[in-house]
Parts: structure tokens; sequence; C-alpha cells
């Protein structure tokens, strides 16, 4: 550490998740070809690019549903390097309980009712009694406005509502970090503005959010930063405002022209 | 034509026959709770990806599948007995042969149960830290059941009807039953009649039940 570093620094500003030149291949197609990024605690970091750009892969890299093949990571504390071996197994379980995810999918259990698609984690992962995960499910679907679907079955709820239990699922374990995978993507078109609202009220509470989107007016007003991935790659980053109205890049402007219109 | 059905010789002799029925059943109960419980540890041992295990449970599925039923009984209870030296009981012997083999089929229609459980299902479990033991026993079995049900049915019936098989080695269940009382009262076309008839309501029982099983299954 440089000597004239004489205290440390503030705590809001140590990364919540920083990640360092992270590759990942599948065979001979590299999907990320080293992307480094850092998101503060309450930040709220937008990933946009095209279909194939590796943002995706990036985002499920950060809780390890993929597994990078070089780089280092740390998230909430724990650190990661990737090489030869993949990480331990319960080492990602222990990251996977810091980071919530939401699929583009919704991904809930059909099987099971929207409480029990909630209480599910908190009982077999967290070890809470079975009347207290009820207590904090019902807590977690009220904040999403589902209250009263607690016992409905997910092919019940329209895309929007099984979106919002799906927030709720990842919510209830209280994450450091929320990932989001093109979540309104899936959702019929009046049901994207109730899910993107939900975001935005997450965001407003303070929540750290990496979020993969299309929705370039949500990345614009409730995203801090925006970075737009290009070939795996990070093309450009900046404020979101900044990256969506006035972009340096070619590539930036090109993607960005195509989406607005 | 001279011959005369007579079916009072049947309604006479209804107790054996029942016996019978109670055996089959027996032997098909017996059989089906072990081939279940064989098929789900090979389905899942198979989809495990260890190397060896996958190898030996491969050549046991395409082994027993590829005998016919009736071949395996006869080798296992004359033939394999002389050469380990163990006199099985015939009843033995049939639970054997027939879990063995459907225990076999089974683990296939598991394994693909079990694959058809999409990838989502499981990613939602690991991205909130479920253990493997959690997402297998709460997300993909749940689901699987549901899917395997059908054809699951299907073995039990084939099965119900395969106990008569175990006949020839002595195991007086309804087949065995019907033969020897055939035989005695010189009326088989009562008796034969009389134990296909069983056999047939049997299937649509069980095909019934399954039916509504599916449907309570539903989500």
């Amino acid at each position: 550490m440089p000597s004239v570093l004489t205290h440390e620094p503030p705590v809001e500003t140590i990364p919540i998740l920083k990640a360092v030149d992270l590759h990942k291949a599948y065979g001979p197609v590299e999907v990320l070809k080293g992307v480094s990024l850092d998101v503060r605690p309450g930040e709220v970091l937008v990933l946009i690019g095209r279909s194939g750009s590796g943002k995706s892969t990036f985002l499920r890299c950060i809780n390890l549903l993929e597994v990078p093949n070089r780089g280092s990571m740390q998230v909430a504390g724990m650190r990661f390097t990737f090489g030869a071996r993949p990480p331990a197994w319960q080492d990602m379980r222990r990251l996977r309980r810091q980071v919530g995810i939401v699929f583009q999918q919704f991904n809930l259990w059909p099987h099971l009712t929207a409480e029990r698609n909630v209480t599910l984690a908190l009982e077999d992962v967290l070890g809470i009694p079975h009347k207290e995960a009820v207590d904090r499910a019902l807590d977690a679907l009220q904040k999403v406005g589902l209250q009263d679907k607690a016992h409905a079955m997910p092919n019940h709820l329209s895309g929007g509502q099984q979106q919002r239990v799906a927030i709720a699922r990842a919510l209830a374990l209280q994450p450091q970090l929320m990932l989001f995978d093109e979540v309104t993507s899936a959702l019929d078109p009046e049901l994207v503005q109730g899910v993107l609202e939900e975001m935005r009220r997450l965001a407003d509470s303070g929540m750290t959010m990496l979020v993969v989107t299309h929705e370039m007016n949500f990345a614009r007003e409730v995203g801090d930063r925006v970075i737009f991935m290009d070939q795996g790659v990070v093309v450009e980053q900046g404020p979101a405002r900044q990256v969506i109205t006035e972009p340096v890049h070619i590539e930036t402007r090109t993607f960005l022209r195509a989406i607005v219109h | 034509m001279h011959y005369q059905p007579d079916i009072s010789v049947v309604i006479q002799h209804w107790e054996v026959i029942l016996l019978g029925l109670r055996m089959t059943l027996y032997l098909a109960v017996m059989s089906m709770a072990c081939a279940l419980a064989m098929g789900l540890l090979l389905a899942i041992i198979r989809l495990s990806g260890i190397l060896p295990l996958v190898w030996l449970t491969d050549a046991y599925i395409q082994f027993f599948r590829g005998i016919p039923q009736f071949v395996f009984l006869l080798w296992l209870y004359y033939g394999v007995s002389l050469l380990i030296g163990v006199n099985f009981q015939p009843i033995t012997a049939g639970v054997i042969a027939l879990s063995v083999q459907y225990g076999a089929y089974l683990s296939e229609i598991f394994r693909s149960g079990i694959q058809a459980i999409q990838r989502g299902q499981i990613e939602a479990g690991l991205s909130v830290g479920l253990s493997r033991v959690s997402i297998y026993r709460r997300i993909v079995l749940p689901q699987a059941c549901r899917i395997v049900l059908p054809p699951t049915v299907n073995m039990w019936i084939s099965m119900l009807k395969d106990t008569a098989l175990v006949s020839v080695i002595g195991v007086t269940e309804l087949m065995r039953t019907t033969e020897i009382q055939s035989n005695f009262y010189f009326r088989p076309f009562e008796f034969y009649t009389t134990a296909a008839l069983i056999y047939v309501i049997m299937t649509l029982v069980f095909a019934r039940v399954a039916l509504l099983l599916e449907r309570r299954l539903q989500f």
C-alpha cells in the first residue's frame, strides 16, 4: 500500500463487486475477453449491448452460474481467482446467498405456490423456522404488491406477477447485490412497466443492482452508471445520462440509434 | 359344438381364484416397489456423470432390457441358482426377475423425466444457494414425478400382466391357480376367460386411478 494513504478509504467506496479481467470461452468461442468493472454499494449499474455481446454471460459469472476461465473477482467480501480449478462448491453457495438474481424467464418453480417459492431457500439454506420463513415471505411478497397472491400457483399468475414473485424470492434472502438479466424481455408490453416500477423502488431503497436491459428509459432514469459492451469487452462506460444521450464511441452510437428507432 | 360352457364351476371356486389374485398382486407390488427404488437409483447414478458408474449402469440397462422376461426368469431360477448355489424360493426368484428388468426400464423413464426439467429450474435453485440434494428433492423430483407418472403406470400395468410368467416356476398366482383349476375340472374355457377378465379389469382400474392422480398433480 502506498505510504501517502494515511487512512482507510471510507467504507462506502469499497466496491461490493470488483471484477478483474474476466474471461469466458465456450470451446473456441470467446464470449468474455477480459471484462473489469466495479460496483459500489447502493449503485445501480446498467449493462447494455447487442445480444451476443457477453453482457448476460458476464452477469451470470457474478453469481457463478457460469464460471469464468480466467480473471478474478471480489464479491461481498469473498474473493475468487479463476483458473484451472473451479471454485469450491461451498464457496459458490456462500456467494449466491449474498447475490440475488432475477432471470428473463422468471424460473419460478411451477409446482410450488408463490409463498413456497420464497420460503424454500429461507428454510433450506438459511435454516429459518417455517413460521418465521412464511412471515418473511409474506413481507417480501407485500413489497412487490402480491401479498394476496401468496397461495397462487405460478401458472395462475401473469408474467409480470411471476417476475415480481421472482424478485421477492431473491430479495427475501436479503442479498447485498441484485442481478437482473433482461427481466422484462419475456413480458407482454403492458406488463413491463409494473416490473420496472418495482426495480425503481428497489433502487430507491438503496439496493446495489447490476442490470442487463434493453429499456433505455429505465437505464437513463434509474441507472447511476451505464456500461456498453460489445463482442466481449467493455467499450464505453460513464454516468447513465451521458452514455445514453451523448455516447462517445461510434459502436455505442450505432447501437443506441438502432434500439431507439 | 358339443362344449357347453358352465360358469358355475368358476363361481364355486372363486375363493381359490381370489387366493391366486392375491399372490399376483403381492408379486406385482413387491416387484414394483423394488423396481421403482432401483430405477430411481440407476437414473440418478446415470445422470451423476461419474464415469465408471455411468458405464456400469449403462451396461446394466442395455443387458437387462435385451433379455426376454421369460428367458431371464428361467435363467435366474434354474441357471444362476445352480451357479451360485442358492436355492431361490420361487416367489423370491419371481420378484428379483421382475424388479431387475423393470428397474432397467423405469430408470430410462426416470432419466428422461429428470432431463425434461428445464435448466432454468435448477439455476433458480442454485441462485438462491440451495444444496444439490435440496435441488433434487424439492425442485427436480417433484416435477419429474408428474412427467413420469403416465409411463410409470404403464409399466405397472405391464408388470401386473408379466407376473403371469412367474407361474412357470411354480408360484401359485392367478395364472397358475387358473391352470390347476382348469385342468382339474376340465373347464379351460371358463377358467381362462375368468383369468383374462380379471387382468383386463385390473388394467382398467389402474389406468383410471392413474388418470385421477394425473389430474390432481397438475399445477
